[in-house]
């Protein structure tokens, strides 16, 4: 019989500390507050407008490595009790919410701020419940406004509103996980019917930012290799043609011709698993956004009916008239009845999330620490007792014996053929760029300011993300396909998910239905047909040496508070 | 250089204080661009702060009860990947010789962590989750609008029960939606998940008041027996009245003056309508519409025993675990050992803010939550007599039913302390204060409310009308949102302002204090929340 004696403590899963902190609240929570504008000689100069001296910063919790020691669960802690007194005074003042969770551009432009500080807001806009005076919601549609005001089913390129907040659907595995399948969105469906509609299961986003980079890498380099087809073709007035080719993944052929007048005509119809502008774009489940900032301003939009002052900006842009309504970056406007320019969703509420609150949220985002390949830790001197069953031989010539064979099969099966182990990114600096007239690009390194651990480094400098995606489309046959064509890109095809955190992200594919990993690579169809005929001809000793590969796929243990 | 601007060069002028430079001058908190005003779109560079909180907190627990809980949680984490088996993976965690080892030996904790495995179980097609017709490969998609049977809504009992902590509550999008066609979201009831802690003592609290309200029953019908007259008693549990009922003396009972609890006099603790009186029914009824897994107890409560597979979905469990019963997809022992792990949770806890203004305005707020009614249904505390929770699976005819006793206080998981004494030695000698903020009585809470249809119980109960509700326990409420019974409140002031019917006055009472009383109010309601956590993940 396979029995644990009693641990000490409570949970296999973790620890309920008890007792109470102390907490001696931040001091720096005001870094910049009512500080005049000095020089650095340390006159005061008078004339100078200081941009630091409204800006009150948060309490701290700051970049949260996955670290896990007793200072990192007694800050975690101390934390979480300064909130309660924090939502408390909320409650007494909803004013001073919105207060503390303005984050103004000047103030980041100024210098003002600290990443620690805008990840804070980040990461409280990211945990907020929002309200219709935040600006939750469409105005003008009683559905909407009705007893529910939410719905299940989005209408169409219109969205939701189908949560209160951004934690409800990224909650597995920490603040900005995945999702469960409950916690899918119903997306391009006409608001009621389930069947209408495509599932979608919130991806986990870890390490995005890391994504965003590696994506950029990679569409440079696609650019780079366009523009020598064309000064080729230019100066040879011959067609030529050249594979794309960036990291070891193909894009296909792109073929050059000399056009009439000088010109060069390029030919995109070979080009495979990206758009025709040669941009990978890394997130959607069908790869249709390619930076963090428009996909958060857009699901804001989707999923909390919360317009960014910049999405107020774009739709402006795209239609320069007064016509309200909130529209899909396409072309399509869907009008909302007492819309205008500024409250495009006409529900009273106008500069629904700043510049500076979008650079927040994407910062947090972006900051998130990147999941890691991770064999299983040995482990502590008293809890081998504790595992009676197949995993104790954890660190034994087994264990890696085993290991290897998994990593090989993932190979010999064709998973990692689209499931690319590695993609490098050379620059680990991460910029976002507002479109406000007051904002400037933020810059940071993701690898010294990011939380950490940070992606390893090969040789050369580089680091290496181990994502297991080759950031591509395919083609994934019948039983992965949806109902819905999304910005051009078919039923059936999907961007290559990333596999890394895999052991958090369960369950799996876009609808997460599958539980097991057996299920997802039964799902497996159209380009990754052989492969998943490969999976299902291994014998189950093999499957569990692929899993137990699969299973090193996970973001660092860290320590969480609830 | 002339960075005026730069945070660095601010801060390290400033003189405010060492504090600052200790923090964020250590590492160079902020560099600012260039202030030379040239170039506005000089990208800014942010750097974070090396030592980002000045907190120091107490030695909360010594370090290898961290590598301890790390390694368990990698161990878990693979072996979910790792084992395909998963009723095999769900099995190794409720035999029944070993559930009934684990309570004559007092091992309660073992049964928790499994109940904690468990817990987070995701269900596969495998195992017997979905229904119906299957799909040619791969899982049964997700069906989050059910029908009669039910629907596919989360792969775990967890994945609805989170928000605020482990065992919490559900959230906006993973509402469900009940007893709908299938398909279109406005058919169906919707439903928010509670959280699930505490409901040990609730069933216990549950179980006693039953028993009142049986007693006063055959007390009544005893004297109209001996007198030969109708007798009219009222019927009182716990304080709480639940109306009255006539005893005649021919036998017959006259139980419509019988209010807030079916006729059959049993309090119904779970569900948002008080629809079970039994964590096993609930278990099983949860695994049944949530994920389209028929346990070995569901079948025989409902009496089909002998079908082979119920559900049609092509899963019947080995036959090790199926109790006598021929499709069952989990054993008794299994919906035993979830029900035993909800018994064993921790009540939430009264968790009152620090710093002394907020303090006085909580207590302020804890005399108007009175003040304006919200206690006569969100009775702040019930007496507890006794601490026994006896969880009990249905006999199927062929195996001894399985059934656990378990003693909350014995087991460690006796409710936690209230952080404030509010009434000291205000409850009844012998018994034990359960702050709940419930009486465990249904109310009729306005049209505004009230489902499209009553709720028919599926215990023989009778029905429930359609705007009929169990007062909600509010303990744990400030770590719930979104409120009410289909989470259409997103805060509390929505939440008391949506009470209609029985709570009307209360509701307009809230109402006619002003903001700063309204704020107090709801401050106290905040401060019903639960003890941190600390987890790895």
């Amino acid at each position: 019989m396979t029995r644990r004696p009693p641990p000490s403590r409570f949970g296999p899963a973790f620890v309920r500390v008890a007792g109470v902190a102390v907490v001696v609240v931040a001091s720096s929570a005001s870094g910049c507050r009512g500080r005049e504008a000095r020089a650095v000689d340390g006159t005061v100069d008078a004339g100078a407008v200081d941009p630091c001296a409204t800006y009150v910063g948060p309490a701290h919790l700051g970049v949260v490595d996955a670290a896990v020691d007793q200072a990192t669960a007694a800050r975690l802690r101390a934390w979480r009790e300064a909130r309660l007194d924090e939502r408390a005074r909320d409650e007494l003042s909803p004013a001073d919410r919105a207060r503390r969770l303005v984050l103004d551009e000047a103030h980041i432009a100024g210098g003002c701020v600290a990443l620690d500080d805008v990840v804070d807001v980040g990461r409280a806009l990211f945990l907020r419940t929002t309200t219709t005076a935040d600006g939750f919601g469409h105005g003008g549609d009683d559905d909407a406004r009705a007893a529910q005001a939410t719905t299940r089913v989005q209408r169409g390129v219109f969205g939701g509103p189908d949560a209160r907040s951004c934690v409800d659907c990224h909650w597995q595995g920490g603040d900005g996980g995945g999702g469960d399948r409950s916690d899918n969105s119903y997306v391009l469906g006409d608001g009621v019917d389930v069947d209408s509609a495509d599932a979608r299961n919130p991806p986990a986003l870890f390490g995005a930012g890391w994504v965003e980079l590696a994506a950029r890498e990679i569409s440079a380099d696609l650019a780079r290799q366009r523009a020598a087809l064309v000064t080729e073709v230019r100066t040879t007035r011959a067609p030529a043609a050249r594979t794309l080719a960036s990291e070891g993944i193909t894009f296909g052929t792109l073929r050059a011709r000399p056009g009439d007048d000088g010109d060069v005509v390029v030919d995109d119809s070979d080009v495979e698993g990206v758009d025709a502008d040669l941009i990978v774009r890394p997130f959607g489940n069908k790869g249709t956004v390619a930076d963090l900032r428009t996909f958060i301003g857009r699901s804001l939009q989707l999923h909390l009916g919360l317009q960014s002052d910049e999405w107020v900006h774009a739709r402006a842009a795209r239609h320069g008239d007064d016509v309200g309504g909130v529209d899909d970056g396409a072309g399509v406007d869907l009008t909302t009845p007492g819309g205008n320019d500024d409250d495009p969703d006409g529900d009273g509420v106008t500069h629904e999330v700043s510049a500076g609150q979008l650079t927040a949220l994407v910062l947090f985002v972006a900051t998130l620490d990147a999941p890691e390949q991770r064999p299983l830790e040995e482990a502590p001197e008293r809890v081998p007792e504790l595992f009676s069953n197949e995993l104790s031989f954890v660190r034994s010539p087994e264990y890696t014996a085993r290991f290897a064979r998994g990593y090989a099969l993932f190979g010999r099966t064709g998973c990692a053929s689209c499931h690319l182990p590695f993609v490098r990114v050379h620059d680990p600096r991460y910029t976002t760029a507002s479109l406000s007239p007051r904002g400037r690009p933020v810059v940071v390194d993701l690898a010294r300011d990011g939380a950490q651990p940070a992606p390893a480094r090969d040789d050369d400098g580089a680091y290496l993300l181990p994502v297991f995606s080759d950031f591509k489309r395919h083609d994934m046959g019948p039983a992965l396909a949806g109902r819905k064509t999304e910005a051009g890109v078919g039923p059936s095809v999907w961007l290559t998910r990333r596999l890394w955190a895999m052991s958090q992200t369960a369950p799996y594919t876009h609808a997460g239905s599958a539980v097991t990993v057996d299920e997802a690579v039964a799902l497996h169809g159209g380009e990754a047909a052989v492969a998943a005929r490969n999976f299902a001809l291994l014998d189950e000793s093999e499957r569990v040496d692929l899993r137990l590969f699969l299973s090193t796929l996970a973001r660092a243990p860290a320590l969480r508070v609830r | 250089m002339s960075s005026t601007r730069s945070g660095l060069a601010r801060l390290r002028s400033s003189g405010t204080g060492a504090l600052v430079v200790a923090v964020v001058g250590l590492g160079a908190g902020v560099v600012g661009a260039d202030d030379d005003g040239a170039d506005d779109d000089a990208p800014v560079v942010l750097v974070r702060r090396t030592n980002p909180a000045g907190v120091v907190g107490d030695v909360v627990d010594d370090d290898g009860a961290l590598a301890e809980a790390i390694a368990l949680f990698q161990h878990e984490r693979a072996t979910t990947i790792l084992q395909s088996d998963t009723s095999e993976r769900f099995e190794e965690l409720a035999r029944p010789e070993q559930l009934l080892l684990e309570q004559a030996d007092g091992r309660w904790f073992d049964l928790f962590l499994d109940g904690d495995d468990a817990f987070s179980f995701s269900f596969d097609r495998a195992f017997g989750a979905g229904r119906g017709p299957a799909p040619d490969v791969g899982p049964y998609p997700p069906r989050p609008v059910h029908d009669d049977d039910g629907g596919l809504d989360g792969t775990s009992c967890r994945s609805c029960h989170f928000v605020g902590g482990p065992d919490g509550a559900g959230t906006t999008p993973g509402r469900a939606r009940l007893r709908g066609d299938g398909h279109t979201t406005t058919s169906g009831v919707v439903r928010d998940a509670p959280h699930v802690m505490g409901l040990g003592a609730t069933a216990r609290l549950a179980a006693e008041m039953t028993d009142e309200l049986q007693a006063a029953l055959a007390a009544c019908e005893h004297t109209a027996q001996t007198t030969a007259v109708d007798v009219a008693c009222p019927l009182v549990a716990k304080g709480v009245s639940f109306g009255a009922l006539v005893a005649r003396p021919g036998g017959g009972v006259d139980r419509r003056g019988v209010d807030g609890v079916s006729s059959d006099l049993v309090v119904r603790p779970f569900g948002q309508k008080g629809r079970h009186a039994d964590l096993v029914a609930l278990v099983d009824e949860a695994l049944q519409v949530h994920h389209g897994v028929q346990t070995a107890s569901s079948l025989v409560r409902a009496g089909t025993v002998d079908v082979d597979d119920p559900d049609e979905d092509g899963v019947v469990a080995p036959s090790l675990w199926r109790d006598g019963t021929a499709g069952a997809e989990a054993s008794a022992a299994q919906s035993v050992l979830l029900a035993g792990y909800l018994a064993l949770l921790g009540t939430p806890e009264v968790h009152p803010p620090a710093a002394p203004d907020l303090l006085l305005r909580w207590s302020h707020g804890r005399t108007l939550l009175d003040a304006v009614g919200c206690t006569l249904c969100h009775v702040e505390s019930l007496p507890m007599q006794s601490d026994v929770v006896t969880l009990a699976a249905p006999a199927d005819g062929v195996d001894e039913p399985l059934s656990l006793s378990l003693s909350l206080s014995s087991a460690q998981r006796a409710p936690q302390a209230v952080r404030v004494d509010f009434a000291p030695g205000s409850s009844p000698p012998g018994t034990t204060p359960i702050f709940l903020y419930s009486d465990l009585k249904r109310h009729e809470m306005g049209a505004a409310l009230a489902d499209d249809v009553d709720e028919t119980l599926p215990d023989g109960g009778g029905a429930v009308t359609a705007g009929q509700w169990l007062t909600r326990p509010l303990w744990g409420v400030a770590d719930t949102a979104p409120y009410l019974h289909d989470g259409r409140a997103a805060t509390l002031h929505d939440a008391i302002v949506l009470h209609g019917g029985e709570a009307a006055g209360s509701r307009d009472a809230y109402l006619l204090l002003d903001d700063d009383d309204r704020a107090s109010l709801r401050l106290f309601l905040l401060s019903l929340s639960r003890q941190h956590t600390v987890l790895v993940e």
